[in-house]
C-alpha cells in the first residue's frame, strides 16, 4: 500500500510541474532508466528469486531494453550474432518511435516475463504512460513506440525461452548423502533445498559453455588432520568469526545481500528480503551512470553489459558449485568444533566452493570499469534503505575485491574459494569485455 | 425473489426449531451457564510491553483445569489457571452444577505472574489434595516461580513450594505426582520447555547439556524418611534436562505392564517425544527409538488410556493439522524431504509429521502402531487436550480434543505478510508493529472436539450430535469429572479471552460404576492403581493417574460405563505396591471404595493375563546377507510423484534348485547390489551360491524373479526382470536375465532367448498358457522413469518348446498400455483348466484375462480401481472357485481419511515444459482437491505462482478452479477404493470385493501368504511402505497378521500378529526344511531377511 502512495506521488510529481515540458527531455533522462530498473529490482526482491534466477530476469530485461535503444541510436549495435543464438532483431517502421520510451517498455515487458504475478510492472508501465500522455506524445508516437517495445521484448522472450530454463525447472534435485563427508547439506535456518543444482545448463551468454573457465580444485575435505589445508581454512574462518571488528562486521552486512533471510520465530519462518547480489550491482551501475552524467543510452549499455558479466558468472559458478558440493563452513564447524558456532551471515542454500557473489562481483567490476574506466570512485549508498551505512571505494575492482573479505567474514565461505571466485569471475567480465562489440 | 426465498427458508428453518424444541431429545452435552454455574472464571491475556506472541512462542498456549474433592464433601471442586497474576480461581462444588468462588478466602489465586499446568495431589500425605501450579518465569520480566499450596483442611491452603523443594522457576509447563521408585510417596516430574529460538536445528547429542531454566526435572519426595522435601534426582535418574525439549505434554502409565510407571514426554518442534521406561531401580531409560515408529512433530497435549479395551495403555498425542481442505492448504505442506534426511541421519531425530498420533499399544510396549488416520483423530486443528473417556457410558472410552488458537502463526500468507513487513519496516528491529503484524495473522478459534469411541472400529466425530461444535473460542486445558455424582462424566474447559466452560453430561438410562482409593501408605488416594473390570465378554482397563491432556489434571475416582449392564462380572484392583484383590459381581450405579488393606500377593502381569500364544517364533538368523537399498529419490526426479517406484524389492523366488528336498531360494538385489542364490544345508542354514554369475549383473535392480522350466530339461531355471524407477535407456540395469540351471543347482546366464525389454518393469508369473507341454511367462511393466502415471506395456511371452521365446501378439493377448502393473498372478478363475491371468497395478481395475484356449480376452472387475500393490490367488471361502486376495494402499493415510469419493491422478504436460506432471488428488463431497498444496505444487508448476500470489486464493478450491484453463486433455486415473481386499469369486465371471479387516488397511498390503498347508481360508499378510514425502508419512504400523476368512459370517476375523516386527515387507514366501518341515521368510526392504517357524 505504502509503495502504491509512493508511486502516486511521484506521478504527481513529474506530471505536475513538468505539463508544458516536452516529453524528449522527459524520456531522455537516465534516471529514469534507473528508476525503472529500481523498480523492478523490488519486484524481483518480492519475488523471493534465487540470485542466480534473479540475475536471469535482470539480464533479459536489460537486453531487451538495448536491443530497442540500438534501433534508435547508432552509436551502438545490437547483440545478435555476439550472445549465444540470439537472432537478428527485427522491428516494424520507426518513424514515428520514441526509442527512449520504446527501451523503457521494452525493458518492462521482457521483466515482467520472468516475474510474477502477471503484469508485475503495471504499475510502472502507466507511470510511463501517464508521463507520456501528459507531456504531450502524440498517441500516434506513443503507439509506435509502445509497438516497437513490444515487438524487441517478443523477441527477446522467445529467444529466452531456448535457454533451458523451463527445462532445468524440473531436472534431478540434488541429492542429500549424509554418509559422504565434506558433501553439502542444508543449512540453519531454513534448511532450504540446494536451489538450482542445474544452472551450469542454462545457455550462457558469452561463455562456450558452462565449463568454459573450470576453477582449480578445492582444498580436499580433512578433519581429522589439523595441519591440512582444508582444516586449516575452517579454522581460519571460525576464529575470523569469533573476533570481528565492527568494520568487518560492517563489510560483510553491506555485502550480504541474501535475497531471503529466513527468520524463524515460534512456529512461524519468514523471510527478511534484500537486493541480490546482482540486484546490488544493477544499484551499483545506477549510481556509476549518475556520477559518470551517463546519457540515457549509455546508461542502457552500462546495465545491460553489467547484467550479462553477471549473468555469465553465476554459469560458470554454479557449474563449479554442483561439481564439487562442498559443505559450508558452519556445517563442519558446528560438527567437529562447536556445535553453538553461527556465522555472522545467514548461510545461503547451496554448496561453498566457489563463491556466487564474489564471482559476480568480479565479472561485473570488469564489465563497468570497462564502461567506465578503472579509478572511478564511488560511494555505494545502495543498502542504505536496509539500515546498513554507506561505503566508499575507490573502484569497481577494489568493491570486488572488498567483496571476497565480506563473504569471509560473514562465516558463509572460506577465503580460498572467494580468491578463486574474484579471478574466476575477473576471467569471465574479461570474456564479456572481448567477446562483445556493444559500442560501434 | 432471492430474499423472498431466503426469507421462507428462515421462517421454515425457524419452524424446525420450534417444533424441534418441544421434544428435541437434549445433546450428550449442554453447557450451564455461568449465571447458574457461579464459575465466571477466565483466562484474559492482558496487554504487556514486548511480550505478545512475537517473543514468547506459547503466548496462547491458554491454561489448565485441575479437578478434585478438596474439602473430601464428594463434590469434586475446580481449580483453573490464569496466564496473570493473581487470577487463578478456586471453585467449591456445591451440587446441582453450583459453585462459590473461594480463592480470596482459600489463597490460591497464584503468586506467578504466568500460571500454566495445574494438578492435584495429595503431596504431604494427610488425605486431602494439594495443588501444585506450574509457572513461567525468568523470561520477558515474569516473576513467579512453581507454587505448591498445601491444603490445610479448612478450605484454606498455605504457599510451601520453597519450603518442599519443589520452587523451581523457568519455564514450566506441567507436573505430575506418581510414586516412581513405589516407596509409597507421590514423587513429582516437572516438564518444561525450551524458548531457545529452534531456528538452528542441534544434533540430538546435545539432550545431554542441561538448561537450568527449560529442562525437565524429576524430583524425589523424602515423606516416607520423615521428610516434608523433594530431592531432585533427574540426573542419577537418567532424564534428559535439555534445552532442546519443549514439552507440552505429560502422561505417566505402565505402558509395558511391568507394574512400574513409565513416563511419555511429548516435545513441540523438531525434538521428538521422550519415551522413558521405568527400569525400576529408580531410573528410566529414554526408548522411544525402540518401541515407536513416528511421532506427532509439533505434540501439544497426550493422555495415555487403554481405547480399545485390550488392557494395553495406548497414548495420544495431539498436533495442528487443520480438518477443513481452506485452513490445511494455507499451512502448506510440512518438511521438505532434504532437511527431513538431515534431521533423521546427521542429527538423529525420529520420525515426526504433523498430525495427531494415536498410538496402539500393540502388547506390552513392545511395539506401537500409529492409526490416526484410519481412526479419524489426526486432524483437529491447533490441539491442546486430549482425553479418553466413556462420555456415553457404553463402556467403550470416548476421545475429546481442545482446540483453538488466538491467531495463526502459520499461515502462509501471513508468512509473506510478514516477510514484507520485515522488508519494509524491519519488523525484527523494532516493535512498533507488533500489533499491525499480530493483526495480520487469522483468527484460530475452533470447537472442542468429541469422537465417539467403539473398541477397534475407527472413532466418529460427534462433535455436533454431542453438542460441542457450536461453541467457538480458544480452548485450552481441560478436565472430565462427575461434578454431579449421576454416573457421567462431564467436562470443565479453559478458555483463552473467553468464560470457562462446564459441559454437563446429560447421558440417562446407562450404568456405571465409579471406583474411590483409599490406600494404607502416603499415597492415600491411590495414584497408579490399575483397575480391570469385567463385564459379559468386555474388559476395560484403567490406571488411576491424575495428570492428563494440557496442564489440566483430572478427579481421584475412576469411572467406567457399563452401558445396559447392572453389574459387573468382576474388578481386578492392582495397587502400586502389586498387592490385588479381585471383587465379584459389582453392582452398577453405587459409589464403591476399594482399600488397600483388602489387598495382598504380588500382582503377576503374565499370569492373569498371559499372552496369546504365538502363531511364530524366529527362527534365527540364516546369512548375513542383507538387502540393501541404493540412495535414490524418485521425487528428486518426478517431483510430484505421488510415492517412490524404487523401493520395491526383494522379491524372492523359491524352488528346490538342486533336487535334495529342500528349498532354495533366490532373492532380488537392490540396484548395485547383486542378488542372491541360496542353498539350503540340512541343518536350515543356507550358503550362497553362484555368486560369480550374479555379482556381474549386480548394477541391475531385481525387481521380480521367478524359478521355472524354460528350457525342458525339468530342471528350475532362474528368470530375473530388472527395472527400478531411475532413467535406463537399453543399459544394463533394465534388461531381463535367465540363468539356466545345470541340474545340480548351479547357474549360468543364457543368450537371452526373447528379446530384452529395458524398462521399469515390476513382476513375472509362468505358467503354460497354450498347454503345449512348456512353460511360458509374462512380465508386467511398472512405468516411465520420467513420467509416473502414463500407462506402459506388458509383456507375455510364449516357449517354443526349445526354450526359444516369441512375444505374444495382440492376437494372443492384448497388453499394449496395460497401465502401471505391480503384480500379476495364473489362476484359472474359471475352472476351464486353462491358466488366466489376473493383472492389477496403480490406478489400475483389477483385470483378468480369461485364457480360451490360449487366447486371451480382457475384463475388468467394476469399481476396481485402486493402488493396488499385490494380488494372491487363493479359494478362500472353500467354494472350489479360485478367488484373490488383493492388497492396497490402505486407510491409514491422509488419501482415506475423512474423505468420500475416488483418488484421481491427473497425467500431463501442464504447463508445456515437455516434462509430465502428475496432480494427484482426492474427492470431499463430489469435489476434487489436489493432495499437495500450492506451495509444493508451484515448485514444478511455477505457472501457479504467476497465476495466484496468495495462498487463500486457492485454499479450500478445487483442482478444476486452481488449474483454470490449464485443465484440460489430460489423462485421468482413478483409485476408487484404497481398501485392501478380497475379490469373491462366484464361479460365473463374477467377482464382489469385501474390505479386508482394518488391521490389514494399517498400512499397504505389499505380500500375501497362505497361513499353513492345513488351514484353507487362513492367510498372512505383510506390507509397509516409507517410499513417501513428510506431508503424507510413512506407513509403518502394519505388523505381519494372520486373518481367515469365517464362512458363517462371510468376512474376516484376525487371529494374530506377529508382534515385534519393524520395516517394509515386500514378500512373504514358504520353504521346505528337513524332516518335512515348513520354514517362513519375509523379505524386507533394506533389512535382512526375517526368518520364522511355526508354532504347532
Amino acid at each position: 500500500m505504502k509503495r502504491c502512495v509512493a508511486v502516486l506521488a511521484v506521478i504527481f510529481a513529474i506530471t505536475g510541474c513538468n505539463e508544458k515540458k516536452e516529453y524528449k527531455n522527459l524520456f531522455n533522462d537516465p534516471f529514469l532508466y534507473s528508476k525503472t530498473v529500481k523498480a523492478y529490482n523490488y519486484v524481483v526482491m518480492g519475488n523471493n528469486l534465487a540470485p542466480i534466477v534473479a540475475s536471469r530476469c535482470y539480464t533479459y530485461a536489460a537486453i531487451a531494453a538495448y536491443e530497442a535503444m540500438a534501433i534508435g541510436d547508432s552509436r551502438f549495435q545490437s547483440l545478435s550474432g555476439q550472445i549465444n543464438h540470439l537472432p537478428g532483431i527485427t522491428f516494424p517502421d520507426t518513424a514515428n518511435v520514441n526509442f527512449q520510451y520504446a527501451a523503457l517498455l521494452a525493458f518492462c515487458k521482457a521483466g515482467e516475463a520472468t516475474t510474477f504475478p502477471a503484469g508485475s510492472l503495471k504499475e510502472q508501465i502507466s507511470l510511463l504512460d501517464s508521463i507520456a500522455k501528459e507531456s504531450g506524445m502524440s498517441s500516434t508516437m506513443k503507439e509506435a513506440s509502445k509497438k516497437l517495445a513490444d515487438s524487441v521484448a517478443a523477441q527477446i522472450i522467445r529467444w529466452s525461452k531456448g535457454d533451458n530454463y523451463a527445462q532445468t525447472r524440473t531436472a534431478p534435485k540434488y541429492e542429500i548423502k549424509t554418509d559422504v563427508e565434506g558433501r553439502w547439506v542444508p543449512t540453519p535456518p531454513a534448511y532450504a533445498q540446494a536451489l538450482e543444482p542445474h544452472w551450469k545448463e542454462i545457455r550462457p551468454m558469452v561463455m562456450d559453455s558452462g565449463s568454459h573457465f573450470v576453477t582449480p580444485r578445492p582444498p580436499a575435505f580433512d578433519m581429522k588432520n589439523k595441519e591440512s589445508k582444508y582444516y586449516k581454512e575452517v579454522m581460519t574462518v571460525k576464529n575470523a568469526g569469533d573476533s570481528l571488528s565492527d568494520e568487518q562486521k560492517h563489510i560483510a552486512e553491506f555485502w550480504d545481500d541474501l535475497g531471503n533471510r529466513a527468520i524463524v520465530e515460534g512456529h512461524v519462518m519468514f523471510t527478511a528480503k534484500k537486493f541480490s547480489p546482482p540486484g546490488h550491482w544493477m544499484n551499483i551501475v545506477g549510481i556509476a551512470c549518475k556520477n559518470a552524467n551517463a546519457d540515457f543510452s549509455t546508461t542502457i549499455y552500462a546495465y545491460a553489459k553489467t547484467a550479462i558479466a553477471g549473468f555469465d558468472a553465476f554459469i560458470q559458478c554454479w557449474d563449479e558449485k554442483y561439481r564439487s558440493n562442498t559443505v559450508r563452513p558452519e556445517t563442519v564447524i558446528n560438527k567437529y568444533i562447536d556445535p553453538g558456532w553461527r556465522p555472522y551471515l545467514q548461510t545461503p542454500p547451496f554448496p561453498e566452493y566457489t563463491c556466487g557473489h564474489s564471482t559476480v562481483s568480479s565479472a561485473a567490476a570488469e564489465a563497468l570499469t570497462d564502461v567506465f574506466g578503472d579509478n572511478f570512485a564511488y560511494t555505494d549508498t545502495s543498502e542504505l534503505e536496509f539500515g546498513i551505512k554507506n561505503r566508499s571505494f575507490t573502484s569497481f575492482r577494489q568493491a570486488a575485491e572488498e567483496n571476497n573479505w565480506a563473504r569471509f567474514y560473514g562465516g558463509i565461505h572460506f577465503h580460498n574459494s572467494c580468491i578463486v571466485s574474484t579471478e574466476y569471475g575477473r576471467k569471465v567480465g574479461e570474456l564479456v569485455n572481448q567477446r562483445l562489440k556493444m559500442k560501434r | 425473489m432471492r430474499i423472498y426465498t431466503r426469507l421462507l427458508f428462515t421462517v421454515f428453518i425457524s419452524t424446525v426449531i420450534i417444533t424441534t424444541g418441544c421434544n428435541k431429545p437434549q445433546r450428550l452435552f449442554s453447557k450451564i451457564s455461568s449465571s447458574h454455574s457461579g464459575v465466571s472464571f477466565s483466562n484474559q491475556l492482558l496487554k504487556r510491553p514486548l511480550f505478545n506472541i512475537l517473543y514468547y512462542l506459547y503466548y496462547y498456549n491458554g491454561g489448565g483445569v485441575a479437578v478434585g474433592d478438596i474439602n473430601n464433601d464428594g463434590l469434586t471442586d475446580i481449580y483453573f489457571s490464569a496466564n496473570s497474576k493473581g487470577n487463578n480461581k478456586l471453585y467449591l462444588n456445591k451440587g446441582n452444577f453450583q459453585f462459590e468462588d473461594i480463592t480470596a478466602k482459600a489463597g490460591v489465586g497464584g503468586i506467578a505472574d504466568w500460571c500454566s499446568g495445574i494438578t492435584m495431589a495429595d503431596v504431604n500425605s494427610d488425605g486431602l489434595l494439594d495443588i501444585y501450579v506450574s509457572a513461567v518465569s525468568g523470561s520477558w520480566g515474569l516473576q513467579g516461580g512453581n507454587e505448591l499450596y498445601i491444603n490445610n483442611g479448612n478450605n484454606t491452603f498455605t504457599e510451601s513450594a520453597a519450603q518442599y523443594g519443589l520452587n523451581c522457576k523457568g519455564l514450566s509447563t506441567q507436573a505430575v505426582f506418581f510414586d516412581y521408585d513405589h516407596d509409597g510417596d507421590l514423587d513429582c516430574y516437572v516438564l518444561r520447555h525450551s524458548k531457545r529460538p529452534h531456528a538452528n536445528i542441534v544434533d540430538t547429542s546435545l539432550r545431554k547439556v542441561i538448561d537450568s531454566s527449560a529442562g525437565d526435572k524429576l524430583f524425589r519426595n523424602e515423606l516416607n524418611a520423615g521428610e516434608k522435601k523433594f530431592t531432585d534426582v533427574s540426573t542419577q535418574a537418567g532424564i534428559y534436562q535439555s534445552n532442546l525439549g519443549y514439552g507440552l505434554g505429560l502422561a505417566v502409565a505402565d505402558f509395558n505392564n511391568d507394574g512400574w510407571e513409565d513416563i511419555y514426554v511429548g516435545n513441540d518442534f523438531h525434538e521428538n517425544d521422550y519415551y522413558y521406561i521405568n527400569n525400576g531401580n529408580g531410573t528410566f531409560a529414554e526408548s522411544g527409538a525402540k518401541h515407536f515408529r513416528h511421532y506427532s512433530r509439533f505434540s501439544m497435549g497426550n493422555d495415555a488410556a487403554d481405547y480399545n479395551n485390550d488392557g494395553q495403555t495406548d497414548v495420544i498425542t495431539v498436533d495442528m493439522l487443520p480438518p477443513d481442505e481452506k485452513t490445511l492448504k494455507t499451512y502448506g505442506s510440512d518438511e521438505n524431504p532434504d532437511i527431513y534426511k538431515v534431521k533423521l541421519e546427521i542429527q538423529g531425530y525420529q520420525h515426526q509429521y504433523s498430525k495427531n498420533c494415536l498410538q496402539r499399544n500393540n502388547g506390552s510396549g513392545s511395539t506401537f502402531s500409529e492409526m490416526s488416520l484410519m481412526k479419524g483423530v489426526a486432524a483437529t486443528d491447533w490441539s491442546w487436550a486430549p482425553l479418553f473417556a466413556d462420555f456415553d457410558n457404553d463402556g467403550f472410552k470416548d476421545l475429546f480434543i481442545s482446540s483453538g488458537i488466538v491467531k495463526r502463526p502459520v499461515d502462509l500468507d501471513y508468512v509473506r505478510f510478514a516477510s514484507d513487513m520485515e522488508m519494509k519496516q524491519g519488523l525484527s528491529r523494532t516493535d512498533r508493529f507488533d500489533d499491525t503484524t499480530i493483526n495480520a495473522m487469522p483468527d484460530g478459534s475452533s470447537h472442542p472436539f468429541l469422537f465417539k469411541g467403539n473398541g477397534n472400529e475407527p472413532f466418529k466425530d460427534v462433535s455436533k450430535e454431542w453438542g460441542t461444535a457450536g461453541l467457538k473460542g480458544y480452548f485450552n486445558g481441560a478436565a472430565y469429572a462427575d461434578l454431579d455424582n449421576d454416573g457421567d462424566p462431564d467436562l470443565v474447559i479453559n478458555a483463552l479471552n473467553s468464560e470457562a466452560i462446564i459441559l454437563k453430561n446429560n447421558t440417562e438410562k446407562k450404568n456405571s460404576i465409579t471406583i474411590s482409593f483409599k490406600a494404607d501408605n502416603l499415597n492415600r488416594f491411590g495414584i497408579g492403581t490399575k483397575v480391570y473390570l469385567f463385564s459379559k465378554e468386555k474388559m476395560q482397563y484403567q490406571q488411576l493417574m491424575l495428570t492428563r491432556g494440557f496442564e489440566s489434571s483430572v478427579d481421584t475416582r475412576l469411572h467406567f460405563g457399563l452401558d445396559t449392564l447392572n453389574s459387573a462380572d468382576s474388578i481386578l484392583i492392582v495397587w502400586p505396591d502389586q498387592r490385588y484383590q479381585v471383587l465379584k459381581n459389582i453392582p452398577a450405579n453405587k459409589p464403591l471404595t476399594v482399600y488397600s488393606k483388602d489387598a495382598s500377593g504380588v500382582f503377576e502381569y503374565n499370569a492373569f493375563f498371559p499372552a496369546k500364544p504365538d502363531a511364530f517364533i524366529p527362527a534365527g538368523e540364516k546369512f548375513s546377507w542383507k538387502h540393501r537399498e541404493n540412495e535414490f529419490f524418485d521425487y528428486n526426479v518426478q517431483y510430484l510423484i505421488p510415492h517412490a517406484l524404487s523401493t520395491r524389492g526383494p522379491k524372492i523366488a523359491v524352488a528346490d534348485v538342486n533336487g535334495d528336498g529342500l528349498d532354495d531360494m533366490y532373492i532380488c538385489g537392490a540396484r548395485f547390489q547383486p542378488g542372491a542364490l541360496m542353498i539350503q544345508q540340512l541343518n536350515g542354514s543356507f550358503i550362497i551360491s553362484d555368486t560369480s554369475v550374479f555379482n556381474a549383473d549386480g548394477i541391475a535392480e531385481d525387481v521380480d524373479a521367478v524359478f521355472f522350466d524354460a528350457n525342458g530339461d525339468k530342471k528350475p531355471d532362474l528368470l530375473v526382470t530388472g527395472g527400478g524407477n531411475e532413467v535406463l535407456k537399453n543399459s544394463k540395469e533394465g534388461e531381463d536375465r535367465l540363468y539356466i540351471n545345470d541340474g545340480k543347482g548351479h547357474f549360468t546366464k543364457a543368450i537371452l532367448p526373447f528379446p530384452n525389454q529395458y524398462e521399469n518393469k515390476s513382476c513375472i508369473a509362468s505358467a503354460d498358457v497354450d498347454k503345449d507341454g512348456d512353460q511360458d511367462f509374462f512380465v508386467g511393466g511398472l512405468a516411465s522413469p520420467t513420467a509416473y502415471g502414463q500407462p506402459v506395456h506388458s509383456y507375455m511371452y510364449l516357449n517354443q518348446g526349445n526354450g526359444k521365446f516369441d512375444l505374444a501378439t495382440a492376437k494372443t493377448i492384448f497388453l499394449q498400455s496395460l497401465g502401471m502393473v505391480t503384480t500379476v498372478v495364473f489362476a484359472d478363475v474359471n475352472n476351464d483348466t486353462w491358466p488366466d491371468l489376473v493383472v492389477t497395478g496403480e490406478w489400475m481395475g483389477v483385470k483378468i484375462f480369461i485364457n480360451k484356449n490360449g487366447k486371451f480376452t480382457a475384463s475388468e472387475i467394476p469399481s476396481s480401481t485402486g493402488l493396488w500393490q499385490t494380488i494372491y490367488a487363493a479359494d478362500v471361502n472353500d467354494d472350489g472357485f479360485t478367488d484373490l486376495l488383493a492388497g492396497n494402499w490402505g486407510h491409514n493415510t491422509k488419501l482415506y481419511a475423512g474423505k468420500n469419493g475416488p483418488c484421481k491422478l491427473y497425467v500431463k504436460d501442464f504447463d508445456n515444459n515437455s516434462s509430465v506432471e502428475q496432480v494427484m488428488c482426492y474427492t470431499l463431497g463430489g469435489k476434487e482437491y489436489t493432495f499437495l498444496a500450492k506451495d509444493e505444487l508451484e515448485r514444478s508448476l511455477p505457472v501457479l505462482k504467476k497465476a495466484y500470489l496468495k495462498y487463500s486464493e486457492v485454499a479450500g478450491k478445487t483442482v478444476q478452479y486452481m488449474f483454470y484453463d490449464l485443465f484440460k486433455d489430460y489423462a485421468e486415473l482413478k483409485a476408487e477404493t484404497l481398501s485392501s481386499s478380497c475379490f469373491i469369486n462366484d464361479g460365473k465371471g463374477n467377482f464382489t470385493r469385501i474390505d479386508l479387516p482394518d488391521e490389514l488397511q494399517l498400512a499397504p498390503v505389499m505380500a500375501f501368504a497362505k497361513n499353513s498347508s492345513d488351514s484353507p481360508g487362513s492367510f498372512i499378510a505383510a506390507g509397509n511402505f516409507y517410499g513417501t514425502i513428510p506431508y503424507e508419512g510413512r506407513y509403518d504400523a502394519l505388523l505381519p497378521v494372520i486373518f481367515s476368512y469365517q464362512n458363517k459370517t462371510k468376512s474376516f476375523t484376525v487371529d494374530n500378529k506377529i508382534a515385534d516386527f519393524d520395516g517394509e515387507a515386500r514378500d512373504i514366501k514358504w520353504l521346505n526344511t528337513a524332516g518335512g518341515g515348513k520354514m517362513m521368510v519375509i523379505a524386507r526392504n533394506n533389512n535382512p531377511m526375517l526368518f520364522l517357524k511355526p508354532v504347532n
